[in-house]
């Protein structure tokens, strides 16, 4: 119990607004629904096209975020704490990841299983809107980073690695979690 | 034309109350364009997201590695230029009108509106925003893919 309490007490200063809006209880029950996953340096929590069942909080530490092909790599660039890591594939409706997700140094996530996810947001209204408006301005910031420097990636004699963009991989459910939720959103 | 009666027929926002389908109808504006019109161009930011009411729009995309082309059609009742509704957001796609059109355009600070007064379908709307960033960004993380296959052939470094 001390425990969680200290998971709460990471997530709260890691997710300011967040937390903010969603009170002590929607934030207990929403840390209360994830598993600590502590892993060391260069382990790939992700990996681009294969399957991936869950979010990922970050609360601490950093990771490298890169598309794979030939075994070739083009770096998208950083996540860290107060940063989601898997929501990409779960909006998009596709089930592979788009990219690969490695851990640059110790890091601290918090796992949040696609299953309990749906289960949570489908019963918590907030947690809902919380996380759809933390979504929105990460995509919306990543996607920016990426068309800014992907038009440098793609100038002649310009080799430098950029284009930002994070990403992750799908439902092991297949169901696109948010539209069910909205499918029952109050008022409709 | 009766926008709210329109917007009530559509799986988007048929579900949602009278009262809250009246307040997005009264936020949005209705005009009739020309074919050949520009809604949005692709890399500049979008004023306002467009409920298509009457006619046809082509979105062309112009894929940022090989160059080449792509379109498709969009009919009546379909929705274009989510990604407006973003601050500082550029357009994925090219909007144009391929036939005479009426549309209801969603201004960004109307958008904001939305959720004093409707709140459900601004987060209605603020999903299909996440979704269309969801979208593109796998979309540009294929194309970086595109990119290394096209160094990898030409025994370029990345």
């Amino acid at each position: 119990m001390a425990a969680k309490r200290e998971l709460i007490e990471d997530f709260t200063r890691r997710f300011p607004a967040i937390s903010s809006e969603l009170g002590p209880s929607n934030v207990e029950t929403l840390v209360g629904s994830t598993t600590l996953l502590e892993l060391p340096a260069g382990r790939k929590i992700i990996r681009d096209r294969m399957p991936v069942d869950s979010l990922y909080v970050i609360l601490d530490g950093k990771l490298t975020i890169f598309v794979e092909e030939n075994r070739k790599a083009i770096r998208l660039g950083h996540a860290g704490p107060g940063e989601l890591l898997g929501e990409v594939s779960v909006l998009s409706g596709e089930l592979l990841a788009s990219s690969t997700v490695e851990s640059e140094t110790k890091v601290r996530l918090l796992r949040l299983r696609h299953e309990k996810f749906a289960e949570l947001i489908a019963t918590n209204y907030e947690i809902a809107n919380a996380l759809l408006k933390l979504l929105v301005g990460m995509l919306a910031d990543r996607l920016r980073i990426s068309s800014r420097s992907f038009a440098e990636q793609l100038a002649p004699g310009d080799a430098a690695p950029a284009a930002a963009g994070a990403d992750d991989g799908g439902s092991t459910t297949g169901r696109n979690w948010l539209k069910s939720f909205f499918d029952r959103v109050p008022g409709t | 034309m009766d926008l709210r009666q329109f917007l009530g027929t559509l799986p988007a926002f048929g579900n949602f109350t009278p009262a809250y389908v009246g307040v997005l109808a009264g936020l949005m504006q209705v005009a009739d364009y020309p074919v050949g019109h520009v809604f949005i161009e692709q890399g500049q930011q979008g004023g306002a997201m467009f409920l298509l009411v009457r006619g046809a729009v082509q979105v062309t995309r112009k894929d940022e590695v090989s160059g080449l082309p792509e379109a498709r059609d969009l009919r009546a009742g379909e929705l274009f230029g989510l990604l407006s509704l973003i601050d500082d957001m550029p357009a994925s796609a090219t909007c144009t009108a391929i036939e005479p059109v009426t549309a209801a355009a969603l201004p960004r600070a109307a958008f904001q509106k939305l959720f004093e007064s409707a709140a459900p379908i601004g987060h209605h709307l603020q999903y299909m925003v996440a979704v269309q960033l969801a979208r593109d960004l796998q979309e540009r993380n294929k194309s970086l893919r595109a990119l290394l296959k096209q160094r990898a052939a030409a025994g370029a470094q990345v």
